[in-house]
């Protein structure tokens, strides 16, 4: 379905000729999307890539242009799904009755505050183009796992947000300040502080009067399916170390001088037990970079950069539980202080550090570590991945989790579907220090193959049937009615709430809720103990 | 005088993997020292694969030849010239070489056929040397 | 790239954007943080590497058909290959490759390529070059005092840029090979490489370039076929020697001259006190990477896991030439060389390649005009190059841009370091600009 031309009109005179395209190429390669095969063999289609093809995608270039976007899709009754750097299937439209607003022109750092520790970006400044801006200013920013091509201002406001350096960075939703929204109804709305009526500012994300954040984007993001964020606040952290980035020789065997005071370490804890409480008192002592439990072969993948190189690292893939600890300092005494830190917790539990030992990895490795680089490893295998699980809990419950996945997960293996990890792929990454922890199951699938595909979607399945039975929560990639309808009777009925905020913002339905929740009314569960 | 080139032998399939994962011994001054007087030849196929590895100690090296596992007869005793032999799936020597399968588990395979071996003592050999590349 | 490997790629495109910025690691500012001309010039994802990746596979699965709409996405790609080095750092995937084999799928089902395309590949069939120059005027470049010798074992291969566009390169090269003694010889019948036909998908009029090349300089008796246009370079290094075996060595002449130098052959002694930045081209650069013949196994270790024994070559674009320009460059004496953030394997397209030029004319100008802000931003004065058609489009763009950077190619550099005159040869370039 194309735009009607007056209609088309309309739209082009807000973007300019040559920002908008209803034709079939255009459109259709905005229909494709990573991952989309598998939603379409759980809603029983054929498992292809490919959602509804748009009906147009549009590029804005300002707040002001958006709205009025929103303004005519609310004249005409077309849906609206808003997406910048646009990995996973949440960034199609669950219609054809959408078009995609594509916020690639709305680039700009709009502003730097190192005294305040925030920046305030648009929708299509990457994680690096961010970094190495905050890094003129010694500073540093949280970046999802999913990489630093991937939108900040889109990880803040729209989708779920654990990373690499989680444990000093913490979740996204917890760095998000002032926020920029245009309404599902074309009016803008402006959260926290940046809605003050005298002297705006960026700073704080509560206010004025109660704060939204939590209806805006609650744990999970809502993926478009509550309007579109124009600019955000997010919080800056201190650049780790050094920030000289000095990088040689030619991709992909790039060598990097690793900054002073950098350190990796690579702990066999042997079994879960241990690695809660090792976890755990790492994270206490607030000094990691970056913490992380991955299993024996994502360690693996992690250092290298193709499956060959993967092959030799075998040893290393040997480890039951390896804890995968960074720290970094910016002084030669702060450095001295965490390597004490950490020579005392290595002692005290018997742990050995095979880093330095047993391997030393090519220093790219940290340089892919500081730009969060890592999570892209997990397509190493076999090209394609996913991952299940992405419960956000205590570190028993995490790895309480983990380890009821991997028969369910063998499971699926066995039957060719997805690639033998042992059944015990797992990250899992603390937030602030330990506060909490986030645990997922990275899946190697092979989009090329159709029983691959078709078994990994039901692998899904049941691995969210898992979280239900064993009372693990809810993944964190619970999006659409269908889950929500799943996980929402067991949760308290969220779902109910999720449906409410989702008719109040939205009465008319112009944001596409396919990955998000559409209003209606939904089943009532009841959970236990209420 | 003819200049004699080089060149520098293919290890082939599986036994390339093989290969990959066990010369770095040759760096390891324990597996020199603890291998110095040993000579053993062992032959490991994957069976859902080409080109068996045959691994050749001797005296302090370690070497890797591939053998095409096609016709079977390659790979009898006195064609490959094998001290010990152990053949199974792929993925069940990645997994007891990555220390997911015990030796219990490796012993029920054993009994399920799932695992064939011969020369049991010998094959200890490789054991030990599993141990040294992991440390 | 077979048809089992492009129909299993184009099913694997994860859509993560990475084609779109330089290396991740790499980047060094928000301003010069991207690779793609075509996404940068049309912002629409469906221009990305990704993108077109996405409509190779919605052309073999019929969800789109053969059109104008798409003919133009397709054609607005100057095949740089930046997009491939990006992906490539961590994916298997071959983006370049399955751009150039779905433009020939596109061709053989007569959605290609654009007008202005066909005009200078029926041009080429006429009268061996795509200008639609007369072929007799080929060798018009040569001046009179340049000294030749019919038997020697170096062939200059000029390339029609160079021959009738961009004379002043030809000229500078002759120039300086005749300073190091070299008195190298020429194709009497040069044809065109092919390389802007290939890019275009027309493969068989590219083979039948290429066969009349190789047949051509086979039958000479030379061991060396020197180039001074980095298409040229990379379209017989590369992709002759990807269909046809041949048995001369083939050099761009900044290797050439890098060698005379470091041997002594060449003395630069004059100074020359500019402020220079490099501009790699991306066919002397990343995409001048052999295919290394793998004669291994692909090894299915565990359903869906494959892996390559012994591991197969990637090519990232490693084995470009990088050093021996900036080498030449670093022996000026004088000459202060400044980087730009987008350099050798990550460099960013000048704008010209793969037919963009003659097609979408706007498209080149925009691309040569961002790369230019780029070497303005470094302090520069001077833009320099080692490639007849970045030299054409670079130039074309200070002119539109207004720009105070001049434009030198390499040679010219060369020639005043060696203490020649280049007013003439600059005053050729003049006349062609």
């Amino acid at each position: 379905m194309v735009l009607e031309k007056e209609i088309f009109k309309e739209f082009e005179n807000v973007v300019g000729v040559g920002n908008i395209d209803d034709g079939e190429v255009i459109t259709d390669a905005y229909a494709y999307n990573w991952c989309m095969e598998f939603f379409n063999y759980m809603d029983g289609k054929e498992p292809l890539p490919y959602s509804p093809r748009p009906k147009a995608v549009i590029l804005p270039s300002s707040t002001e242009e958006v709205q009025k976007i929103v303004k005519l899709c609310n004249n005409y009754g077309i849906q609206v799904k808003a997406q910048s750097t646009g990995l996973g299937p949440w960034n199609c439209v669950s219609t054809d009755n959408s078009i995609v607003v594509d916020l690639r022109r709305m680039n700009k750092i709009v502003k730097i505050d190192e005294k305040n520790l925030y920046c305030v970006v648009e929708p299509y400044v990457s994680g690096a183009q961010l970094q190495v801006e905050i890094m003129k200013y010694g500073l540093n920013c949280h970046m999802p796992g999913a990489g630093p091509q991937v939108s900040p201002l889109a990880s803040a406001t729209s989708m779920n947000g654990p990373g690499f350096t989680s444990p000093s960075t913490g979740h996204s939703s917890r760095n998000v300040l002032g926020v920029e929204w245009v309404l599902p109804d074309g009016e803008i709305m402006r959260l926290g502080s940046w809605g003050m009526k005298n002297n705006p500012d960026w700073f704080v994300g509560d206010g004025p009067g109660p704060s939204l954040r939590g209806i805006m984007r609650g744990w999970a993001g809502a993926k478009s399916g509550i309007g579109i964020f124009t600019r955000v606040a997010v919080k800056l952290f201190p650049y780790p170390c050094s920030t000289d980035f000095e990088l040689s020789g030619h991709s992909p065997d790039y060598d990097f001088k690793i900054p002073d005071f950098m350190r990796l370490y690579v702990m066999d804890c042997k079994n879960f037990k241990r690695l809660d409480e090792i976890m755990l008192q790492v994270e206490k002592e607030e000094i990691s970079f970056m913490c992380s439990y991955l299993s024996g072969l994502a360690v693996m993948a992690i250092f290298a950069n193709n499956f060959e190189q993967m092959m030799e690292l075998m040893a290393v893939g040997s480890m039951k539980a390896p804890l995968v600890v960074i720290i970094a300092a910016r002084t030669k005494r702060e450095f001295e202080y965490k390597q004490k830190v950490m020579d005392y917790l290595l002692e005290k539990n018997k742990l050995e550090n095979i880093i330095g030992t047993k391997y030393t990895p090519y220093p790219v490795f940290f340089a892919e570590a500081l730009r969060s680089n890592l999570g892209l490893h997990g397509f190493i295998a076999t090209g394609g991945f996913q991952s299940t699980l992405g419960q956000c809990d205590t570190a028993k419950v995490c790895l309480n989790t983990a380890a009821s996945n991997v028969p369910v997960k063998k499971i699926f293996i066995k039957k060719e579907s997805v690639a033998n990890d042992f059944g015990e792929g797992i990250w899992m990454t603390s937030y602030e220090s330990g506060h909490y922890f986030h645990v997922e199951s990275p899946t190697m699938f092979d989009q090329s193959n159709k029983h691959s595909v078709e078994g990994t979607a039901q692998y899904f399945e049941r691995s969210n049937e898992m979280g239900l039975v064993k009372h693990l929560g809810a993944p964190f990639f619970a999006e659409g009615d269908r889950m929500h309808d799943m996980f929402g009777p067991h949760m308290h009925n969220y779902h109910l709430w999720l449906r409410k905020i989702k008719e109040a913002f939205d009465p008319n339905n112009i944001a596409d809720g396919g990955f998000y929740i559409t209003a209606g009314k939904g089943k009532k569960g009841v959970s236990k103990g209420e | 005088m003819t200049e004699v080139k080089e060149e520098k032998k293919m290890v082939r399939g599986f036994a390339g993997l093989i290969y990959a994962v066990l010369t770095p011994l040759n760096e390891k001054e324990k597996f020199k020292e603890k291998f110095a007087k040993t000579q053993v030849k062992i032959l490991i196929n994957a069976s859902n694969l080409n080109y068996a590895a045959l691994i050749i100690v001797d005296n302090g090296t370690i070497d890797v030849e591939s053998i095409p596992n096609k016709p079977k007869e390659n790979l009898e005793k006195k064609n490959a010239g094998w001290d010990a032999f152990i053949e199974m799936h792929a993925a069940t020597f990645l997994a007891f070489a990555m220390k997911r399968l015990s030796l219990p588990g490796m012993a029920k395979l054993v009994l399920k056929r799932e695992v064939r071996l011969k020369g049991l003592r010998k094959l200890l050999a490789m054991m030990q040397m599993m141990k040294i590349l992991a440390e | 790239m077979d048809k089992e490997e492009y129909e299993r790629m184009i099913q694997k495109c994860l859509r993560c954007s990475i084609c779109k910025w330089v290396p991740q690691i790499q980047v060094k500012s928000q301003k010069y943080a991207t690779i793609c001309p075509a996404m940068d010039m049309y912002n629409f994802h469906t221009y990305s590497g990704g993108g077109k990746i996405i409509l190779a596979l919605s052309y073999q699965l019929g969800r789109i058909g053969p059109s104008d709409e798409l003919r133009d996405i397709v054609f607005k790609c100057t095949e740089c290959g930046g997009c491939a080095v990006s992906c490539k750092f961590l994916n298997t995937l071959e983006p370049l490759e399955i751009m150039m084999e779905f433009r020939e799928r596109l061709v053989k089902d007569g959605c290609g390529p654009m007008p202005a395309q066909q005009k200078y590949i029926e041009a080429v069939k006429q009268v061996n070059n795509p200008y639609n120059e007369p072929h007799a005027d080929r060798t018009e470049w040569l001046p009179k005092d340049i000294q030749t010798d019919p038997n020697s074992k170096i062939l200059f291969y000029v390339g029609c840029t160079a021959s009738y566009r961009r004379q002043e390169m030809a000229i500078a090269t002759a120039r300086i090979m005749n300073a190091a003694g070299i008195r190298f010889r020429l194709l009497e019948d040069e044809t065109c490489c092919g390389s802007p036909i290939l890019r275009t998908g027309v493969k068989d009029a590219f083979l039948e370039s290429m066969n009349k090349n190789l047949d051509a300089i086979e039958a000479l008796d030379v061991d060396t076929v020197v180039f001074t246009c980095a298409g040229c370079y990379d379209t017989f290094k590369v992709d002759y020697s990807l269909h046809r075996k041949y048995n001369f060595e083939v050099k761009h002449s900044v290797e050439l001259f890098d060698e005379l130098i470091q041997n002594g052959k060449l003395k630069l002694t004059t100074e020359v006190p500019l402020t220079v930045t490099y501009h790699d081209p991306c066919h002397l650069g990343r995409n001048a990477e052999r295919y290394e013949e793998w004669d291994g196994d692909e090894v299915e270790l565990m359903p869906l896991v494959k892996i390559n024994i012994p591991k197969k070559q990637k090519r990232c674009g490693a084995e470009g030439v990088y050093d021996a320009p900036r080498n030449i460059l670093k022996s000026i004496p004088g000459l202060k060389l400044i980087e730009m953030e987008r350099i050798m394997e990550y460099s960013y397209c000048c704008g010209a390649g793969a037919g963009v030029k003659s097609a979408f004319p706007e498209f080149a100008l925009q691309t040569a005009q961002i790369r230019l802000e780029e070497a303005e931003d470094t302090g520069a004065e001077i833009i320099v190059s080692a490639c007849p058609f970045c030299s054409t489009n670079l130039q074309d763009g200070i002119k539109e841009k207004g720009s105070k950077l001049q434009f030198y190619d390499i040679n010219e550099l060369i020639m005043m370091a060696l203490g020649m005159d280049i007013k003439k040869v600059k005053e050729k370039a003049a006349e062609v600009a």
